[in-house]
């Protein structure tokens, strides 16, 4: 199959304000500092690509594959756009 | 089935998921790339906005009733092992956006293409950042919610002093007027790419005998620092000192700093380029009984 032909994968966006709840349905919830972990290991905080912690309030999204989290400051998503245009 | 799919048939299920009875969705015609999910009224009766042109559609997520809400949130996150690639927040993802659109043309992608491969390592992913920051200064305007100092921020946070040097630099348009022409100096000349980056390395390390103001700067900062670097460049047989201020308080900072370098050297000369809350203050002055020129 040519690249033309390849049917782009899906982006999908959200609402700042729907953040809680997209955190969540990924399998994460925040510990007392804020920082995200795994809600069946409590003690797991999710580490971004750039091995940072990340935080309610700076979480971006997340990519398919191993689900990798994001953060929402520029050279972080300067990344995430790197890894989404790789393959489109 | 694909995400798009899996979501029309959700908002079929009218009364147990949906919280209005009349619904008038309609199935798009091509093949769906985005899907975004806005926080909308949830008596919403078209809670699915169909956009051909942008090849996406619109979800009010409000309309499905909670455990509904749940249900399509593990729809999309389970079809990220399929069709979906990622989940975004709509501010990043405006961001991700301009700096895809900023690179694939115009001044952007020229810079980069010049650049490439000849910067020290890591600086590469600064300047990227820089250049985008550069355009938040230019247009005044947000990207993603962000402003152009949270921008700025966001590459001190990440990068510290070097971060900095290049974001200054950068918006001041030295990758164009400095580094780009040294570049191709050093090339012509036939050094290796080890002295290329060495040189640049030193150009961004010793920010080319300017003096960037910035915000946390106060007047009496600005007019030693000032001093000091005119004394340094005088002593490199640099008679010049270009002044960089963004922002109305360091517009202002640099501005006042005319009549302090005119008391103490009295043969200095001004040349003054500002354009909105940018500021470049060119202060010339006699060496060896000459006034060498700028380019």
């Amino acid at each position: 199959m040519t690249d033309s032909k390849k049917k782009k994968k899906i982006v999908v966006t959200f609402d700042k304000n729907l953040k809680g709840k997209v955190i969540e349905a990924l399998g994460y919830s925040e510990d007392k500092d804020d920082c995200l972990v795994d809600i069946k290991n409590p003690t797991q905080r999710a580490i971004s690509p750039d091995g940072l912690e990340v935080s309610v309030d700076m979480f971006a999204g997340a990519k398919k594959g191993s689900l990798l989290l994001y953060n929402s400051d520029l050279p972080s998503l300067i990344k995430f756009s790197d890894k989404l245009s790789l393959e489109k | 089935m694909s995400l798009a799919d899996k979501i029309f048939d959700l908002f079929q299920h009218k009364g147990s998921l949906i919280n209005v009875n009349v619904l008038h969705v309609t199935n798009p015609t091509f093949n769906v790339e985005q899907v975004n999910l806005v926080n909308g009224n949830p008596g919403d009766s078209s809670p699915i906005v169909i956009n051909p042109s942008k090849k996406s559609i619109d979800v009010n997520i409000n309309a499905l009733k909670p455990n509904a809400q749940e249900k399509l949130l593990k729809k999309i996150i389970q079809s990220m092992g399929d069709d979906v690639d990622a989940i975004v927040e709509n501010n990043s993802y405006e961001v991700m956006e301009a700096v895809k659109k900023g690179e694939r043309t115009g001044p952007i992608r020229d810079v980069l293409n010049e650049l490439r491969g000849c910067l020290p390592d890591g600086d590469m992913p600064i300047l990227r950042a820089s250049l985008l920051l550069r355009s938040a200064f230019v247009s005044g305007e947000k990207i993603g919610g962000k402003t152009a100092k949270d921008l700025k921020d966001d590459i001190r946070f990440r990068y510290g002093d070097r971060g900095n040097k290049i974001a200054n630099m950068c918006t001041a348009g030295y990758f164009e007027t400095l580094m780009i022409p040294c570049l191709k100096i050093l090339k012509s000349s036939g050094k290796s790419e080890h002295e290329i980056k060495k040189e640049l390395n030193f150009i961004i390390e010793e920010s080319a005998f300017a003096l960037f103001v910035h915000s946390h700067m106060k007047e009496n900062d600005v007019c030693e620092k000032a001093k000091a670097k005119i004394e340094s460049n005088k002593k490199a047989g640099k008679p010049y000192l270009n002044v960089h201020g963004i922002g109305s308080k360091n517009v202002m900072l640099v501005q006042g700093l005319k009549p302090v370098i005119k008391a103490q050297y009295s043969n200095a000369n001004f040349e003054e380029n500002s354009v909105a809350e940018y500021i470049n203050l060119k202060i010339t002055f006699l060496t060896h009984k000459k006034i060498d020129s700028l380019a």
